[in-house]
């Protein structure tokens, strides 16, 4: 019992040290902006400086000053301001007329995604009403096809790699000791080609994601280069780059000195095989400290589940595309005897290696959505949904091998005649289930490159209406009070007016503290809070620069009537460009 | 003076093997020093 005791203590040691690291955000926010948003200048200002909670990189930045033609006013590059290194700076045309401006800005954070915002200022004293300024979609993402089918072939080559090193060492090494004539070269050939493309496939995806960022074309190699490791996102993946590199060169030292016919290993072969295992483990470390993992809280659980869920996730569809390739290697004669051999070894791996990849993507889908609806309204929870519709009927069929293959196999031993129907089978199986696992790898690497939904999605469950796009009149009740809402012209970039109308009994309440927040329920922007001030008795408004991108609005009123409890209302409103 | 000499085959896996598990500790270190740069 002490002894177990001192093992709970350990684990539990262990795993609050994996929750401990500090809170993180998930992606850059703008925390300030000179000019301020909405602000009407006297002069014009000589740049714009815009302030983010991390140091941005300046050369995958892109600031753009318009006019109300949308005639650019920036006069120089976006560079890094020397007092800050949070801070981009842009240098702005001399002279500016009066007028109002949009700033439109887009970033890529440090897991490699892009983030953007707008706003708009004016040069007065007379600048004029605010036109309506054309407002990129936050839709409109960074990512494109090309980018997705390199990142999954990235992720495909890398997992079936260290997958098919697991299955000829650890699994299907004892194939031709048990089974002679037999020989595990099909294997190691394709191991080979798997790492040779896994070799390929991580700068290829870097240049490419490198170009998408910033903004050039995949074959201007000889400036991308240098800006490989300019981004945390860029730094991690060159780092792949070499862990992987490392990996092949131990793994194929192993295919070197490995003599499978032995069946005690020698020292060299311990050593390379635990070597290129080491490899293999952090090589799997690389994508999580480099993307999403890293960046959500708690970071350590987050990289741990991360982890996990590849490693596993590389054991079964290595295994299975080696258990394939084994299938159309082995001689006809012989095909039956050594599938007995490997397949009931690979199902003592594969079944906790399955049910690792279902556990750690299932605590890693609660910890990245913010509500359960998130998983059917946003894009990021849709593919979640496809990825667990293939990873499910994946299961289904090593299920099905499992209950009714591998027995017609071991019992093929005894009753040979059983063998030939027991092999069609699993190879139908098996070619199904592996189709569905690398679907599944290639929805992942979709999964990947999409934002998951902000914390501030859960707030759409407590609205009490959603209204909009353009001018808003809604009357909801709360606690005994109806409120009317008046947003106009409620547009992106626009300087909207807010009102509050509270009445009870058909009376206005007078004399209440209303204050309005707004949270931007599509992406990770940080909370604005306002003050309503009362204009007329019972109508509590302000005129605020809050909506600065087009999307869904959370809009928080707190109201504190001067006699009775405080209430809350939540109106959900979607602002167009 | 010494034991039996190793053959030069086995002298040669046992360098590989030596330069293997160096690539898989090389590699560690590298993905120890970027989670740790993300947990700072």
């Amino acid at each position: 019992m002490r002894r177990r005791g001192r093992i709970v203590a350990v684990l539990a040691t262990v795993a609050l040290g994996l929750v401990l690291p500090a809170c993180a955000a998930a992606h850059a926010y703008l925390v300030k902006t000179v000019p301020a948003a909405s602000g009407i200048l006297d002069t014009p200002p000589p740049n714009v400086q815009l302030t983010y909670d991390e140091a941005v990189e300046p050369k995958f930045a892109i600031i753009s000053v318009t006019d109300a033609d949308a005639q650019q006013e920036t006069s120089g590059p976006v560079t890094r301001s020397p007092a800050n290194p949070d801070t981009l700076v842009v240098p702005l045309r001399p002279h500016l007329p009066q007028g109002w401006y949009l700033i439109y800005w887009r970033a890529i954070s440090v897991d490699g995604h892009p983030v953007q915002g707008a706003f708009t200022y004016a040069i007065g004293p007379n600048p004029g009403p605010a036109p309506q300024f054309r407002v990129p979609s936050i839709a409109a993402s960074a990512t494109s096809l090309n980018l997705l089918i390199a990142r999954g072939a990235m992720f495909l080559s890398v997992m079936v790699s260290i997958g098919l090193f697991v299955l000829r060492f650890l699994i299907a090494r004892p194939l031709v000791r048990r089974v002679p004539g037999t020989s595990l070269r099909a294997l190691s050939v394709a191991f080979v080609i798997a790492s040779g493309l896994g070799v390929l496939a991580i700068p290829v995806y870097l240049d490419f994601a490198t170009a998408n960022d910033s903004l050039r074309s995949v074959f201007d190699v000889g400036a991308l280069v240098p800006l490989f490791r300019v981004t945390a996102f860029g730094r991690g993946y060159v780092d792949m780059t070499l862990c992987f590199a490392l990996f092949c060169v131990a793994a194929w030292i192993s295919l070197w000195v490995d003599r499978p016919k032995r069946e005690q290993r020698s020292v060299a072969e311990l050593f390379s095989v635990t070597g290129s295992l080491l490899a293999a483990a952090a090589v799997l470390a690389v994508p999580g400290a480099a993307g999403h993992a890293g960046q959500t809280s708690p970071r350590g659980l987050s990289l741990f589940l991360d982890w996990l869920h590849l490693a596993s996730g590389s054991v079964w569809l290595g295994g299975l595309v080696g258990l394939l390739v084994l299938w159309a290697s082995l001689p006809a004669a012989l095909r039956v005897a050594g599938l007995a051999v490997v397949v009931p070894r690979f199902s003592i791996v594969a079944l906790p290696a399955v049910l690792a990849l279902l556990s750690t993507g299932t605590v890693a889908t609660i910890i990245h959505m913010p509500a359960l609806d998130a998983l059917w309204d946003t894009g990021y929870g849709v593919a979640i949904l496809v990825k667990i519709g293939l990873l499910s009927a994946a299961v289904a069929f090593a299920a099905n091998n499992r209950l009714r293959a591998k027995p017609r196999l071991i019992a093929a031993r005894e009753r040979p005649e059983l063998g030939p129907g027991a092999a069609r089978l699993l190879g139908r199986m098996l070619t199904a289930e592996t189709l569905l696992v690398t679907a599944a790898v290639f929805t992942a690497a979709v999964l990947s490159s999409l934002a998951p939904p902000p914390p501030a999605f859960a707030l759409q469950n407590s609205a009490l209406a959603q209204v909009g796009p353009g001018r808003v009149t809604e009357t909801v009740e709360r606690a005994g009070y109806k409120l009317e809402v008046l947003v106009s012209p409620n547009r992106a970039a626009a300087p909207d007016s807010f009102a509050l109308r509270i009445t009870k009994g058909g009376q206005p309440v007078r004399g209440a503290d209303v204050t309005l927040t707004f949270n931007h329920t599509e992406m990770e922007m940080p909370q604005q809070e306002y003050q309503l001030t009362e204009s007329q008795p019972g109508v509590y408004s302000r005129a605020a620069p809050a909506l600065v991108m087009v999307g869904k609005w959370a809009l928080g009123f707190s109201v504190t009537p001067k006699h009775g409890p405080s209430f809350s209302a939540l109106i959900l409103d979607q602002a167009d460009g | 003076m010494g034991g039996p000499r190793l053959d030069r085959g086995v002298r040669l896996r046992l360098l590989a093997a030596v330069v293997a598990i160096c690539c898989g500790v090389a590699a560690l270190v590298v993905a120890i020093l970027l989670v740790r740069g993300v947990l700072a």
